[in-house]
């Protein structure tokens, strides 16, 4: 991994570094959720799913040794030196830290990416009546789910994908269109080597992929804003309902339709601190938590002292409540 | 049984793959497979050791199994039989996600080619799917790894000959590009191959591939004669030791001349290797700047030049690094750059890399706790543990490959620094019966005579098969782009 990449992820106040490190792989715990929350790292949750903690500590020494970094390995804080505050205003500056793209509204970007790259192969080839070739992803998920796809919307699709593309490269900002299309290739067209891509955008080769994850956000954004025009790439590249997964789901449901927590607690099989978890997932994750339902109420004034209650006054300290303190109970999560 | 005739073998040849005749030793080890034999084929690297299972195909009950060290290479591998449609094609890695893996398993019989890595293998459940579908061919390719002699000695092979009585195969054929004697009768005794096994050995000598060595006294020179090479404007292939050296040397030669070259190694997404293939396939990417593992991968039958910007790791891998170069038989050029700091960088390496019977003995004793080891010797003190062997054994084995590493690396810097004829070094170092080599001006040379560029001037690379197209590994417009794809 590239070092100075790990830069964007700190701040000039001391920072937990493994907390960080799970982030980026995407371990989802609420201490790991909350110190994403608090970092403003939630949206680059799951950035590096194969992330090895040897390669991240291995950084983090060549960072102290460069003097962008101050380690205090008792604690496991990082701090940026005021020469690291420099050098991560001079990436940022680069634009290809993917702010576009979140986690939990889009899923995992690698998969996203990899479909929509399977899917001009196989058109691209299809077109040009190539049937013999290598899928560009030995992933038996990602080339089952293009086939359906295709096969769902067959000629109508291939052309429609052209057609939509197209059009959302004329609505999205050109250096965006011209990092998605010259990431294609196929076996008529083989496109260009993603070196060749980076150095032209003056980037490294590190960078590069995290500039495309963050066009490719700015493209699921758009096509799922404006999804009834852009039908075929919707379908192609599905967005999760819900943040949430589908037993943490099932309990925010349950808190969103009325039920009491004492209710809650003796409907469900599960343990009262799982639950708890679940909701203060949902309380991390949607935009609009119930704070004003019934059962979260209920487990506030039961315990205040307690832990759940303690990360929910943490979660409003961090502003996290602010639009949404009259929120009534139709917001969250949507499940049709 | 009676001899398979060789005429009928052609025709198949012809009708199935489009070749007119077989390379040398392919007919000889599929008659063997043919007639029930194991073989063991020990053939230099481009000369089609995929083809011999390929061509197996429709005369096997059940599947064929290839175990392959490297992931890059069963992808390629794979990707070569799908591209020639000649059969489901299963590749089971540790890049595949749990649940894909596990679809795989499931549904195992429904392919004909299943590749795997050692690793994968020494799993119960996969072992028990594969009981059940019956074996019709074992293939175990770069089968040297399985001696602790060979320089890629790779502790996860050594117990594929317990496995492979276990998995029953009608048929096994072991391949490798490179084996002396004693790997050779490492290779039989420890996959457990009857005495019957058919051998066939073929001289490691390339005569179309020119051999140069090229003596430079720092790093600024070799660039420059880097660079005077690259202008030939042939299909060429770099190796460098490291990733950051592949990309480093990538981006210095696109600054001089944009979209010439691309960098290669492990650090790429499965997406873009596949992606710089089939660009150098197609002739719009020059250059190809690899890491040697990957440069394994690499298949591309015009490549006239290929230069080893650093040594590599050993003579062997030399050998077979510089074999990818002109396989399509016509006139190529090996280039190795030697550097006079090259013999203590490499020695150091050795050194470093030794395992003290010290640090055997404690990670025997306390494996939980593995002090003073890097990954890589962590992984083949593992094994040899795993294989049930006690610490003196392990210690006494390590203590004989780190005499032969030494002896190896003397040899290949005697080649390195020799004034004989290098072809003739190649051959009495590797083939266990040396041919005669009548050197030409066509064979060899070592820095500073003849020239470089006197060189280049008499072999002519650029005029053996004139480039199809101009590179074109540039960005483009993305509705340009949109119009080609569709
Ligand atoms: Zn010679």
């Amino acid at each position: 991994m590239q070092a100075t990449i790990l830069l964007v992820t700190f701040a000039d106040q001391p920072r937990r570094y493994k907390a960080i490190f799970y982030l980026l792989q995407g371990k989802q715990t609420i201490s790991n959720l909350f110190a994403g929350q608090e970092y403003d790292l939630l949206n680059q949750f799951h950035l590096y799913p194969n992330l090895k903690w040897s390669d991240y500590q291995a950084s983090l020494r060549e960072l102290a040794q460069a003097g962008l970094v101050t380690l205090d390995s008792k604690q496991a804080l990082v701090t940026l030196t005021a020469a690291g505050q420099t050098a991560r205003e001079q990436l940022l500056a680069r634009d290809f830290w993917p702010r576009a793209y979140d986690y939990w509204r889009m899923g995992a970007a690698l998969t996203q990416w990899t479909r929509l790259l399977l899917a001009v192969q196989v058109v691209s080839n299809l077109d040009h009546q190539i049937k013999h070739y290598q899928p560009l992803t030995e992933s038996i998920n990602v080339q089952g789910h293009v086939k359906r796809w295709l096969r769902r919307w067959g000629r109508q699709g291939s052309q429609g994908l052209a057609r939509e593309l197209g059009q959302a490269f004329n609505a999205l900002p050109p250096r965006t269109a011209l990092i998605i299309a010259n990431s294609f290739w196929s076996d008529y067209d083989p496109g260009v080597s993603a070196g060749s891509l980076a150095q032209a955008l003056g980037l490294t080769a590190a960078e590069l992929p995290l500039a495309q994850i963050d066009c490719l956000g700015q493209l699921l954004t758009f096509v799922h804003g404006h999804a009834a025009a852009y039908p075929v790439l919707a379908q192609l590249l599905p967005v999760p309902a819900s943040p949430l997964n589908a037993s943490a789901g099932w309990t925010y449901q349950q808190v969103l339709s009325g039920k009491s927590w004492t209710k809650l607690t003796h409907d469900s099989r599960l343990k009262a601190s799982t639950l708890k978890e679940h909701l203060l997932q949902a309380a991390i994750l949607c935009p609009d938590f119930a704070l004003t339902a019934p059962a979260i109420q209920q487990l506030l004034t039961l315990d205040p002292d307690g832990y759940f209650s303690q990360r929910i006054q943490e979660l409003t300290a961090l502003g996290q409540f602010q639009t949404t303190a009259q929120s009534s109970q139709q917001g969250g999560v949507t499940h049709d | 049984m009676t001899e398979i005739d060789l005429t009928k073998l052609q025709t198949e040849l012809q009708q199935r793959f489009g070749f007119a005749t077989f390379r040398p030793g392919q007919a000889a080890l599929l008659q063997a497979l043919l007639a029930g034999r194991d073989a063991l084929g020990i053939l230099p690297t481009g000369s089609g050791k995929s083809l011999l299972y390929q061509f197996m195909s429709p005369h096997l009950d059940g599947p064929i199994l290839v175990v392959s060290p490297l992931i890059a290479l069963m992808a390629d591998q794979a990707s070569r039989i799908r591209r020639q449609n000649l059969g489901k094609v299963a590749v089971i890695n540790s890049q595949l996600a749990p649940d894909e893996r596990q679809q795989l398993l499931r549904q195992l019989g429904d392919y004909r080619f299943i590749f795997m890595a050692p690793e994968t293998l020494q799993q119960p459940v996969v072992q028990a799917q594969l009981r059940q579908l019956g074996l019709g061919l074992l293939v175990i390719d770069e089968a040297h790894c399985i001696s602790s002699w060979g320089p890629d000695f790779r502790p996860s092979y050594l117990r594929l000959g317990q496995l492979r009585q276990q998995l029953r195969p009608r048929l096994t054929l072991a391949l490798t590009a490179t084996a002396n004697t004693r790997v050779r009768q490492d290779i039989l005794t420890n996959l457990r191959l009857s005495p019957e096994t058919f051998v066939y050995q073929a001289s490691v000598d390339r005569p179309n591939i020119y051999l140069r060595l090229q003596n430079v006294p720092d790093d600024q020179t070799k660039w420059q004669q880097t660079q005077q090479l690259v202008a030939e404007q042939v299909p060429t292939l770099i190796y460098v030791a490291t990733r950051r050296e592949a990309e480093e040397v990538a981006l210095r030669l696109n600054q001089a001349q944009p979209g010439t070259a691309a960098f290669y190694h492990a650090g790429l997404a499965t997406i873009e290797r596949n992606q710089i293939q089939q660009l150098f396939l197609k002739d719009q990417l020059r250059v190809v700047v690899a890491t040697s593992a990957f440069g394994m991968g690499i298949d591309k039958s015009n490549l006239r030049l290929v230069i080893h910007y650093q040594l590599p790791a050993n003579f062997e891998s030399y050998l077979q690094e510089i074999g990818r170069a002109g396989r399509d038989g016509l006139q190529a050029l090996a280039v190795i750059f030697v550097q006079p700091n090259d013999q203590q960088r490499l020695s150091q390496r050795l050194q470093t890399n030794q395992l003290t019977p010290g640090l055997v003995q404690r990670f025997f004793d306390q494996p939980q706790d593995p002090v003073g080891l890097n990954p890589g010797q962590q992984t083949v003190l593992q094994a040899y543990q795993q294989a049930g062997m006690p610490a003196e054994q392990v210690i006494a084995i390590l203590q004989k490959t780190a005499q032969l590493r030494w002896r190896q690396w003397e040899n290949f810097w005697a080649y390195l620094t020799s004034q004989s004829c290098l072809r003739q070094q190649l051959c009495a170092y590797f083939d266990p019966d040396p041919p005669q080599i009548q050197h030409d001006e066509l064979c060899c040379s070592e820095a500073p005579a003849p020239r470089l560029s006197a060189l280049l001037q008499q072999l002519k690379l650029a005029q053996v098969v004139p480039a199809k197209t101009a590179p074109s590994d540039q960005i483009r417009d993305p509705f340009v782009i949109l119009t080609r794809l569709f």
